[in-house]
């Protein structure tokens, strides 16, 4: 069983698949709360039948006495059950995110694992040195929005840490923010790929509009955008100005946004602002 | 002179003023020998020559009729668009008094958009606009104030009236009428009615209000006084940008447990939470919420240090285009009542939401 607060999302709007968490930490404690959860993250796909794969900077020295609990690790490297990555074996020990390799190594990664006859794979990435400099965190979300939907499309469920002492609060909002699943203290909203679009959930008042126009730029540019709003369980004048000047400028590349099944908090307020398609694309 | 002597048969006077001159300027002439400053109310002043704010006092439906069908008519020959934003009631009786000329009135009721009488502006905003014509003057009715609002209200009526003032002075062809029914409406609050209003109309005659003070300067129109507030009903919270979504989770709640519907419990939750973010991004970073019940209304008050300058925040819709800027103006759209104060020594901001 999960700790009670990956179910964050799970109880409002729409079926968000659970295949892509972060967890946030910024204290020992936490760290040790994070090392917990992630156990029994692993322990959930193990029972699964799932391949387990760790990836992790070398600093945070994740070794096989830490996944004891989960059975004899040996026997499991053997299997083939458990792989330990060093972040290095996947970027170039850090510097701005190598994003079409690590997409390919995933890939390649759940291919190899059905292959092999597991169900699928199971991933812990402690990718904190990856975000180190501010300056990488969009491609990084960028990074963070192709897993997403990577995570739809493959038998792969991805759990993403991040040490906020190292990457700093706002860039570990920023994060946990493409992510369906979140740790209670992170960003309190998500946006992020589901099923046919892009799921909008949570709420987001003036004091997030930055991370949501964050999260919301790191999208690809080109082609249609549809918004899953159901989950957008409150909304200010300020996001919704965010999200309607997002939709504008779409609308000016010829890219359209349409709004589908929005929370009644959202079409409220896109009621009271008397926006139309023309000026903030189609809203269902 | 007080422009309110009781003992007139209000909106029965349309003799009154033939000494009258030009607009504005004395009258001279008065048939009771004591209205040296009144003056030819109705054909002294022409489009371009200054917003016009009037107040008209009247007796009942009838009263309403022979004050304003006149002044309507006059306007509608002349060729002037005439809107009208007045109570239920009033609107029914200048309607059958207007006959066919009913067609060129617009006649639209105040009750559900004028409940917050913070609402107002912006539609007089949007008449100014739509029906601006070169040389041509836009006669507007306004009936912010009929019987049975509760003391709070009143409290934001007038404060609205002085706004008035304030909101127009840009446009010197608007001529708009305040027309109160002083039949029914209290004596007190009738004699305040001079002090937001720079003249009274009596049929066809202007007096001067006296306890007019001038045009406020508009950073000060803000500082209105509001009514002490009662005990509260629940404990003062700070509000921080760490607290918001615990924040609204409780207003949310305290609106269900008060009798809020869920859509404007939901309404309530997006004011509070609109006047919040205001305080920790514009009010120094911090601000105290309290809550408590008035005149059957659920209340809540947002105190900050921030200082708001300008007399019409939250009053002029939003450009569809604008980028931030809307919040206030949101908060006046779904509350029942909104009072926003604001001096060098802080900002206070009350809304009020009726359990319905």
């Amino acid at each position: 069983m999960l700790p009670a607060m990956w179910s964050t999302t799970d109880a409002m709007g729409p079926p968000s698949p659970p295949g892509h968490a972060c967890w946030v930490y910024g204290s020992e404690a936490e760290r040790r709360a994070f090392h917990e959860g992630a156990l029994a993250f692993l322990a959930e796909g193990r029972a699964r039948g799932e391949r387990l794969v760790v990836v992790s900077d070398s600093r945070l020295d994740v070794g096989p006495a830490d996944l004891a609990p989960l059975g004899d690790v040996t026997a499991m490297t053997e299997r083939g059950e458990l792989v330990m990555h060093d972040l290095a074996d996947l970027s170039a020990g850090g510097g701005p995110v190598a994003l079409e390799r690590q997409v390919a190594v995933l890939h390649r990664s759940a291919d190899a694992a059905r292959a092999a006859g597991w169900s699928g794979v199971r991933l812990v990435y402690e990718a904190s040195s990856q975000v180190v400099d501010p300056n990488w965190c969009d491609g990084h979300l960028t990074w963070e929005q192709r897993v997403g939907q990577l995570v739809l499309d493959q038998p792969l469920v991805m759990m993403c840490a991040y040490d906020e002492r190292a990457v700093g609060p706002e860039v570990a909002d920023a994060l946990a923010s493409v992510h369906p699943r979140r740790s209670g203290r992170a960003a309190t909203f998500g946006v992020y790929p589901c099923v046919g679009g892009l799921a909008l959930e949570g709420e987001v008042d003036a004091c997030q509009v930055r991370l949501l126009e964050n999260a919301l730029a790191t999208l690809p540019p080109d082609g249609p955008v549809t918004l899953d709003a159901a989950g957008a369980t409150f909304f200010d004048a300020g996001a919704t100005g965010v999200l309607a000047r997002f939709a504008a400028r779409r609308a000016e590349r010829g890219s359209e946004v349409r709004v589908r099944s929005a929370s009644p908090a959202l079409a409220r307020l896109w009621e009271l602002f008397g926006f139309t398609e023309t000026r903030a694309g189609r809203f269902l | 002179m007080s422009p309110f002597r009781r003992d007139d048969s209000w909106g029965d006077r349309r003799d009154g003023g033939r000494g009258g001159g030009n607009g504005g300027g004395d009258g001279g002439g008065g048939d009771d020998g004591c209205d040296d400053d009144r003056s030819d109310g109705w054909s002294g002043w022409k489009a371009g020559d200054g917003f016009l704010h009037e107040a008209v006092l009247y007796r009942g439906a009838d009263g309403l009729v022979r004050s304003l069908v006149p002044w309507i008519e006059q306007g509608l020959a002349a060729g002037d668009p005439v809107v009208a934003l007045v109570t239920a009631r009033s609107g029914d009786a200048l309607r059958s008094a207007l006959g066919s000329a009913v067609s060129r009135v617009h006649v639209e009721d105040v009750g559900e958009l004028g409940r917050n009488p913070a609402r107002i502006i912006s539609v007089w905003r949007a008449a100014v606009e739509r029906h601006r014509r070169p040389g041509q003057s836009l006669r507007a009715i306004g009936e912010p104030v009929w019987p049975g609002r509760s003391p709070d209200e009143l409290v934001e009526c007038r404060h609205h009236e002085r706004l008035l003032n304030t909101a127009f002075a840009d446009c010197p062809d608007l001529w708009l009428l305040c027309p109160y029914d002083v039949s029914a409406l209290p004596d007190d609050l009738v004699a305040g009615v001079g002090q937001s209003h720079p003249s009274l109309l009596n049929g066809p005659t202007r007096y001067p209000c006296g306890d007019y003070p001038g045009q406020p300067h508009p950073a000060s129109v803000l500082g209105d006084p509001l009514p002490p507030p009662p005990e509260p009903l629940l404990d003062d919270i700070v509000v921080d940008r760490g607290c918001l979504p615990r924040l609204r989770a409780r207003v949310e709640e305290e609106a269900l447990d008060f009798g809020l519907s869920v859509r404007r419990a939901r309404d309530l939750v997006l004011a509070v939470s609109e006047l919040a973010t205001n305080s920790i991004l514009h009010g120094g970073g911090l601000g105290r919420l309290r809550a408590w019940a008035s005149c059957g209304n659920l209340v809540y008050e947002l105190c900050d240090r921030g200082y708001v300058t300008d007399p019409l925040i939250g009053r002029r819709r939003p450009a569809p285009d604008q980028l931030g800027g809307r919040g206030v103006w949101l908060v006046n759209e779904v509350c029942d009542l909104v009072q926003f104060r604001s001096s060098a020594f802080g900002t206070i901001v009350r809304v009020h939401m009726r359990p319905a």
